[in-house]
C-alpha cells in the first residue's frame, strides 16, 4: 500500500480551511483556552464519525457540523451546570488582532477580548448566534438552519445581542476610573 | 447602489471589534491535532482517490498560516486511533457519495420499497455501501462493509444475474474484504473471522456473462451461512427486513438512466427536474470548454456545480452533467437602460412574506416611466426589476408580479395599466401572465400569492367596459373570473384584489351599479363559492386565509357619521372586530392608500389612520373642507396586536423633522414583527421609505429623496 497524497492534500485543505473556525466558534461560547480545545477535538472526531449520516439534500455540510458543534457546547455547559460567567481575561484562547500594523493588531485584539468577556450578559441564543455570526461566520440562512428559527429571527435576535455588548462595554469604560 | 443605514451606527462598532479579531488555536495545540490526524491517515491501495472526498473537504479561503513548533503537549483522543476514524469514514463516504452516472448504479430501492445503504447482516456487519460498474458483458460490485463484531463464521457471498425470474450467472465465493483501516500490507482479503469491529472493508467481485447469454433483469447479491446454507437475516434501523437480498441492478434502472437526457444536447438542451439546470450527458471526445460555448453557458460555474477543478479533471463517458442555464434578456426598456433612479413618490408598496425584500414602484421625476425595484431590508442591495408599476411579491421575495411599462405611449398620463408580468429574482428571468381568457385589454394591480403560482389582478375589456377580477394559475395559464355573486359582467366595478398564499381565497371590492356601496367579496378556489363579506373596500387577506384586513365603510354606533374604520373580518366565524377610526372622509378616486395590512396569521394588523389616537370615542368628524377629501393633513401609523385588543403608534422615523408628517401604505411582514411604509415630511417634498422592526423597536431608513 502507498500513501495517496492527493487525498492527504485534501484532508489538509480541509483541516486548514473549518478547524480554526470550528475553534473561533466554540471560543466564543466557553471562554476558556483548554475548554475550547477539548471541545474542538471532540467536535470534529464525532462529525467525521458520523459523516455518514450527513444528507447534502437537508442543508449545507456547514450547517450540519455546526449543528454538531453546538450540541457539544450545551452538553458541557449542562456538564458544568451553567453558563460560563464573566471570562477572566487570561483564561481565554489566544487572541489575534487583523489589521497591518502590530499596534492595530494589538489594540484590535485588546478591543475584542474586551467585547467576548462581556458575552456572559446575553441570552444562550443570543451568544450561538454571535458565535456562529463572527466565530464561525456562518450565513443568517445557516444559523437559521442550525438553530431551527427562521432567518428574521436571527437577524433580530443578532440586533439585540450587539446593542447589549455596546451598552456593557460603555457601561464598563465610563466606570473605569479616570 | 447599496444605501447605507444611517441608523445602524451603534451596532456597527461593535461588530467591527468582533470582525477585527478573532481566537486563535495555540500553535501547540494546532500542531499536535494536525500531527496526530495526519499520522493516522493510513496508505491507501494504489487506486485514485475517492470523488466523494472533493465534496467533503471543499475549500474555503486560506487559514492563516502557523508557525510549525514541536508539539509540546501530547494529546490523546481515545481508544480508538482518532485520525483513523476520521479518514475512514471520509474514505467510505467518498465511496457512497460517488455515482458516476452513465454507468448503472443500484436503484436506491428494491420492489419492497427496502433502502441499500446500512444494511445490516444478522447484526454482525453492515453494508454502508456499493458500486456496480457494468460493461457488456460483465458486473463488477465494490463494497464497503462495517463490521459491528468480529464474525462467528467464514461467510459467504452469492451475487446473482437474473432474467425472467431465472439466475444466468452467478458467483459463490467467501465473503472477503481488505482491511482499510490496517497497515498491514497482509490485510486484504481477509475472510469475514478476520474482520474487526468499525475497521472498514472493501470487497470487489466481479459477474461475467457468457457470450450467449442475455442481458439480465436484475443483479442481487446476499451472504449466508456455510455450514446452512441460510442467507443472514437482513435489519435496517432497527427493523428486521422481510427479504434476505440485496439488489444491486436492475435493467429498468439501467435503461431509464440511458433513456434520460440521451437526446438532450444545445439544440435541445433539457431542463433538469428542480428546473435549475439543463441536464447534459457526456460523449465521448466532448469538452466541457465546448459544452459550455455550446449551450453559452458560463464555464466556471458548469465546472463549480459538477464539483470539477479548473483542470486536470476527467470526466466519465455517459456522466450527467450540470449545465448552468444562462440568465434570460430583460425585456427591452423604453430608453435602453436599465437604472435604478428614486424619486420623490411611491405608489405602491409590497413585502416579502419573510420581511426580508421590498418591492415599490417610483416615479423618478413627472412625466417619466415610474421603475419597479427590489431592495433587501438588511443589506440594502437593491435589484431593478423593470419599467413598470404596481408590485407585488411572493412569500420568499423570488417572484414579483407588476404591470409592466407598453411599449410606446406617454409616460406622464399613463394609467398603470397593461400586461401582468412575473419576475423570478433568482433565475433573472420575466414570464408575461396570460389573460387567459376572451376579451380582456389589459390588467392592474396584480398581486401574486405567497407560493408564486396564482396571480389575481383586475382586469379591463377589451371594449371598455367595468372592471373585473380575474384570477390566473400560472401553471395551467387558465384564468378564472371573479364576480359579485348573482351578477353579471358590466352590472358591477371590482377592485383591489388580495390573495392568500397558497391562492385559496380571493377578495376584492365590488360595487353593484344597482345597489351603490362597496362591499367586500371573498372568492374560495377550492369550494368555487363567492360571498360577501362586509361593506367596505381595500380588503387585505391574512396569508393563511383566516383574516380579511379592510376599511369598513358602514356605521358603527356612537361615532356619527363620515368615518372610515379599520376592521378585521374572522373568514371562519364572520366575527368582525374594529381596529381603530382611519379616515374622516370617503376616499376620492385619487386616493391611493391602500387598507390595513394584515400578518399571515392576522394576529396583527398594520394600519394608518388620520388621528393620533385613531379609538377617541370624543373625536367627532370635522367637516370636511371642499368636498371630498380629509381635513386632517397627517397619518399616523398603528399596529393592532389581536392578542391584546391593543393598538400601538410604529412611527414617526426618528430621524425625520420634527415638523411631522404622513405615514402611509404599511405593509406588515409575515410574522408581523416588521412593516415597511412610506413617509412624507409635512410642508416639504422629501420622501422616506422605512422599514420598524417592531421587536428591535429600531426605525431604518431604507431610502429617503432629497
Amino acid at each position: 500500500m502507498v500513501h495517496d497524497s492527493h487525498t492527504l492534500a485534501l484532508f489538509e485543505d480541509w483541516y486548514a480551511a473549518e478547524v480554526p473556525r470550528l475553534f473561533n466558534y466554540v471560543a466564543y461560547l466557553v471562554r476558556d483556552r483548554a475548554a475550547a480545545e477539548d471541545l474542538t477535538a471532540a467536535i470534529c472526531e464525532r462529525a467525521l464519525v458520523r459523516l455518514h449520516q450527513y444528507d447534502a439534500g437537508r442543508g449545507s455540510l456547514e450547517a450540519w457540523m455546526f449543528a454538531i458543534a453546538r450540541n457539544a457546547v450545551r452538553n458541557h455547559w449542562r456538564d458544568l451546570q451553567s453558563r460560563p460567567a464573566e471570562a477572566s481575561l487570561e483564561a481565554l484562547p489566544e487572541v489575534r488582532g487583523r489589521g497591518g500594523s502590530p499596534e492595530e493588531i494589538a489594540e484590535r485584539a485588546e478591543a475584542f477580548r474586551a467585547v467576548v468577556a462581556h458575552m456572559s450578559r446575553l441570552s444562550e441564543q443570543e451568544q450561538e448566534i454571535v458565535a456562529l455570526r463572527f466565530g464561525a461566520d456562518v450565513s443568517n440562512v445557516d444559523i437559521a438552519r442550525v438553530l431551527g428559527i427562521t432567518p428574521t429571527s436571527v437577524g433580530v435576535t443578532l440586533h439585540r445581542a450587539l446593542k447589549k455588548l455596546r451598552e456593557a462595554l460603555y457601561t464598563e469604560m465610563d466606570n473605569e476610573p479616570a | 447602489m447599496n444605501q447605507p443605514n444611517p441608523n445602524h451606527k451603534p451596532q456597527d462598532e461593535v461588530e467591527n471589534i468582533l470582525r477585527g479579531a478573532r481566537f486563535q488555536m495555540s500553535e501547540a495545540f494546532d500542531a499536535s491535532l494536525r500531527q496526530q490526524l495526519r499520522e493516522a491517515i493510513p496508505a491507501a491501495p494504489a487506486r485514485k482517490a475517492p470523488s466523494g472526498l472533493r465534496r467533503l473537504f471543499i475549500p474555503r479561503s486560506a487559514a492563516p498560516e502557523h508557525e510549525e513548533m514541536p508539539m509540546n503537549r501530547s494529546w490523546i483522543i481515545g481508544a480508538f486511533s482518532f485520525g483513523v476514524v476520521v479518514l475512514m469514514a471520509a474514505l467510505f463516504v467518498g465511496l457512497v457519495l460517488m455515482r458516476p452516472s452513465g454507468t448503472a448504479v443500484g436503484p436506491t430501492e428494491e420492489p419492497d420499497g427496502m433502502e441499500l445503504l446500512h444494511i445490516q447482516f444478522d447484526q454482525q456487519f453492515e453494508l454502508n455501501g456499493y458500486e456496480v460498474r457494468q460493461t457488456e458483458r460483465s458486473f463488477s460490485v465494490e463494497m464497503t462493509w462495517r463490521p459491528l463484531a468480529t464474525p462467528a463464521k467464514d461467510y459467504l457471498i452469492y451475487i446473482h444475474a437474473a432474467r425472467d425470474g431465472e439466475v444466468i450467472a452467478q458467483i459463490d465465493a467467501p465473503l472477503v474484504g481488505d482491511d482499510l483501516v490496517s497497515s498491514l500490507s497482509t490485510d486484504v482479503n481477509l475472510p469475514t473471522t478476520r474482520w474487526q469491529p468499525n475497521h472498514l472493508l472493501r470487497s470487489w467481485y466481479t459477474l461475467t456473462l457468457g457470450a450467449d447469454q442475455p442481458v439480465p433483469d436484475v443483479v442481487y447479491m446476499s451472504v449466508y451461512d456455510p455450514d446452512t446454507g441460510e442467507e443472514l437475516h437482513l435489519w435496517k434501523d432497527g427493523i428486521s427486513l422481510s427479504t434476505v437480498r440485496v439488489q444491486l441492478w436492475s435493467s429498468d434502472d439501467a435503461q431509464a438512466a440511458e433513456l434520460d437526457y440521451a437526446e438532450c444536447g444545445p439544440e435541445n438542451p433539457c431542463l433538469s427536474p428542480d428546473g435549475k439546470y439543463w441536464l447534459h450527458r457526456f460523449a465521448e471526445g466532448e469538452t466541457v470548454e465546448a459544452l459550455a460555448e455550446a449551450y453559452q453557458a458560463d464555464l466556471a460555474c458548469i465546472l463549480r456545480e459538477n464539483d470539477l477543478p479548473a483542470e486536470g479533471y476527467q470526466i466519465l463517458v455517459g456522466t450527467l452533467l450540470k449545465i448552468c442555464v444562462p440568465p434570460q434578456p430583460q425585456p427591452e426598456a423604453v430608453g435602453g437602460e436599465n437604472p435604478i433612479v428614486l424619486g420623490n413618490g411611491w405608489n405602491s408598496l409590497a413585502m416579502s412574506g419573510d420581511g426580508m425584500w421590498v418591492a415599490a414602484e417610483t416615479r423618478p421625476a413627472p412625466g417619466e416611466w415610474p421603475t419597479v425595484y427590489l431592495q433587501h431590508t438588511v443589506t440594502g442591495e437593491m435589484v431593478f426589476v423593470a419599467y413598470g408599476a404596481s408590485p407585488s411579491l411572493s412569500e420568499d421575495g423570488r417572484y414579483v408580479a407588476f404591470i409592466i411599462q407598453p411599449q410606446g405611449g406617454d409616460a406622464a398620463s399613463w394609467n398603470r395599466t397593461g400586461v401582468v408580468n412575473v419576475y423570478d429574482r433568482v433565475e433573472g428571468t420575466y414570464s408575461e401572465v396570460a389573460f387567459g381568457g376572451g376579451g380582456i385589454g389589459s390588467a392592474a394591480t396584480p398581486v401574486i400569492s405567497g407560493d408564486g403560482r396564482y396571480v389575481a389582478y383586475v382586469g379591463y375589456g377589451s371594449e371598455g367596459g367595468a372592471p373585473q377580477v380575474y384570477v390566473v394559475d400560472r401553471e395551467t395559464a387558465v384564468a378564472t373570473g371573479l364576480l359579485y355573486p348573482d351578477s353579471q359582467p358590466g352590472e358591477t366595478y371590482n377592485s383591489n384584489p388580495s390573495i392568500s398564499a397558497d391562492g385559496r381565497y380571493v377578495v376584492f371590492a365590488s360595487n353593484v351599479f344597482s345597489n351603490p356601496g362597496s362591499r367586500i367579496v371573498l372568492y374560495d378556489q377550492v369550494e368555487q363559492t363567492t360571498w360577501v363579506i362586509g361593506e367596505g373596500f381595500f380588503p387585505r387577506i391574512s396569508a393563511d386565509g383566516s383574516t380579511v384586513a379592510y376599511l369598513y365603510s358602514g356605521a358603527i354606533a356612537g361615532q356619527g357619521e363620515g368615518w372610515i374604520n379599520a376592521a378585521a373580518l374572522d373568514v371562519a366565524t364572520g366575527e368582525v372586530r374594529w381596529l381603530g377610526r382611519t379616515l374622516d372622509a370617503q376616499p376620492d378616486g385619487l386616493w391611493t392608500d391602500p387598507g390595513p395590512s394584515p400578518s399571515a396569521d392576522g394576529s396583527r394588523i398594520a394600519f394608518w389612520s388620520v388621528l393620533e389616537n385613531p379609538r377617541d370615542p370624543e373625536i367627532t368628524p370635522p367637516t370636511p373642507s371642499g368636498g371630498l377629501g380629509s381635513a386632517y393633513a397627517e397619518q399616523y401609523l398603528f399596529i393592532y396586536d389581536a392578542a391584546t385588543g391593543e393598538i400601538e403608534r410604529a412611527d414617526p422615523p426618528e430621524d425625520r423633522p420634527s415638523t411631522g408628517g404622513s405615514s402611509g401604505s404599511p405593509v406588515l411582514s409575515a410574522e408581523g414583527s416588521r412593516v415597511v411604509y412610506l413617509w412624507s415630511d409635512r410642508n416639504l417634498p422629501a420622501f422616506g421609505l422605512y422599514l420598524r422592526d417592531l421587536e428591535a423597536d429600531q426605525t431604518y431608513p431604507l431610502y429617503i429623496s432629497q
